[in-house]
């Protein structure tokens, strides 16, 4: 129980740091590395860096306002 | 010495429904604070169960001046419980806590060492730390407990490590004065608490303390408290 | 005398500060960045795609950094298994008492 819960706390961590680092990589480092570099392959166009995050934060402010709304709704039905 | 033989401590105990918890809180107190001057106030809200006529027999027991018995007629919330106890207070220190034991009467002694060693007017027990620790909760409470401390310290960097906790020693004075600007109920009550005092500069010192569910997962997260405490995250951000 | 004024601007400063709402603060941070961001789109020290990516870099970071704290948060999650026990054996001795000196709390 303890040691699943550690578990899941490590693999949080483990996320963000890949995330970020993978991120900085491509934002910030990749746009000095030249077109035809090998490195190129591994990450998508430049595009995406912008994309990518704009739509998952867009699901998540839709998700966190359909929770709301929900919770709400529920609490309301509740009290009438 | 001469300091403490001064301060008189008044503790504001909240019940509903705990006509045993009540009685092994009361004998707890007393085994741990054996040289000190305190009250315990019981702030009953109407239990059907009979807690106030247990705590009659506690006061036969231990005096009528060191266990106040102040009952509500009904359930009323708990802020209001700490303001009417506190009209009863005749202590220059309150403590308020939890009835139901996951606030252990022996750290007491380490909240009134503390408040002696620093003057502090505010001491806050503190389960996120080295020394302190929670038991019995699962993982979903553990992670919401996280986020939203997490969320808390991003938004109102109030500089201390627990805000929703609920075993803490004020000045009376203090108490007071923050409790008369605070609006919010629940879990938001607590931390509306202890980012107001930090707002208005009162020094505040903090303890580790260990939190026990006695009945696993007994303290539930829904999803009406997550979106309460959202709110008064809003509610705080804008007004403190 | 110039040190003496340097010192009553930033108490000054620090008042002003105390008395700002969390939320105006917290505001005021923001719009220094993005008045950072806006200098640096004018003068194009550096590329332009790349200053337009900032902000998106900015906030991925802040995602990224909350999500590792609720994940330190539940590795260093202090336990107390211990304490429950210690708790019970209280328990046990107070309800002795409590019978020794009839005090009825009933059977629960």
């Amino acid at each position: 129980m303890e040691l699943a819960d550690r578990a899941v706390g490590f693999l949080l961590s483990f996320i963000s740091l890949s995330i970020f680092t993978y991120y900085t990589f491509w934002v910030i480092i990749l746009p000095f590395v030249d077109s035809d570099h090998f490195i190129h392959q591994y990450f998508l166009p430049q595009e995406y860096a912008i994309l990518i995050p704009v739509f998952a934060g867009v699901v998540l402010l839709c998700f966190l306002c359909i929770f709301i709304g929900f919770v709400t709704l529920k609490s309301k039905k509740k009290k009438a | 010495m001469e300091e403490k033989s001064k301060n008189k401590f008044s503790i504001i105990v909240p019940t509903y429904n705990e006509r045993l918890n009540i009685a092994l809180l009361v004998y707890l107190v007393f085994k741990h604070l054996r040289d000190v001057d305190f009250e315990i106030i019981v702030v009953d809200d109407g239990s059907p169960d009979g807690t106030q006529e247990v705590v009659k027999q506690l006061q036969q027991l231990y005096g009528e001046d060191r266990i106040l018995l102040r009952p509500r007629p009904r359930k009323l919330g708990l802020g209001t419980a700490y303001v009417h106890g506190l009209k009863h207070a005749s202590g220059n220190f309150v403590v308020i806590m939890d009835a139901d034991l996951s606030h252990h009467p022996k750290y007491l002694p380490s909240f009134i060492k503390k408040q002696l060693e620093t003057g502090a007017d505010m001491v806050t027990g503190t389960r996120y730390v080295k020394g302190g620790g929670v038991h019995g909760w699962n993982l979903m409470r553990k992670l919401t407990s996280r986020g939203a401390n997490v969320l808390a310290h991003t938004l109102l960097w109030p500089g201390v490590s627990d805000l929703t906790g609920s075993f803490r020693l004020y000045r009376k004075s203090v108490l007071e004065d923050v409790i008369s600007s605070c609006v919010s109920k629940g879990y938001v009550f607590q931390m509306e608490m202890i980012v107001r005092a930090s707002r208005k500069g009162y020094h505040i010192e903090e303890v580790p303390i260990t939190f026990v569910d006695r009945v696993f997962g007994s303290s539930k997260l829904g999803g009406s408290e997550i979106v309460e405490y959202l709110k008064g995250l809003a509610y705080l951000l804008v007004t403190t | 005398m110039q040190l003496c004024l340097a010192h009553k601007w930033i108490a000054e400063q620090f008042i002003i500060a105390n008395s700002m709402k969390h939320v105006v603060k917290i505001l005021t941070l923001v719009v220094a960045i993005t008045a950072f961001w806006i200098g640096l789109l004018q003068t194009s020290v550096v590329p332009c795609s790349h200053t337009w990516l900032l902000p998106i870099y900015f906030i991925v970071s802040l995602g990224c950094y909350g999500l590792l704290m609720v994940g330190i948060g539940l590795i260093c999650f202090p336990t107390c298994p211990q304490e429950a026990l210690l708790l019970q054996q209280d328990i046990k001795e107070a309800k002795e008492y409590l019978k020794r000196n009839k005090i009825d709390v009933g059977s629960d």
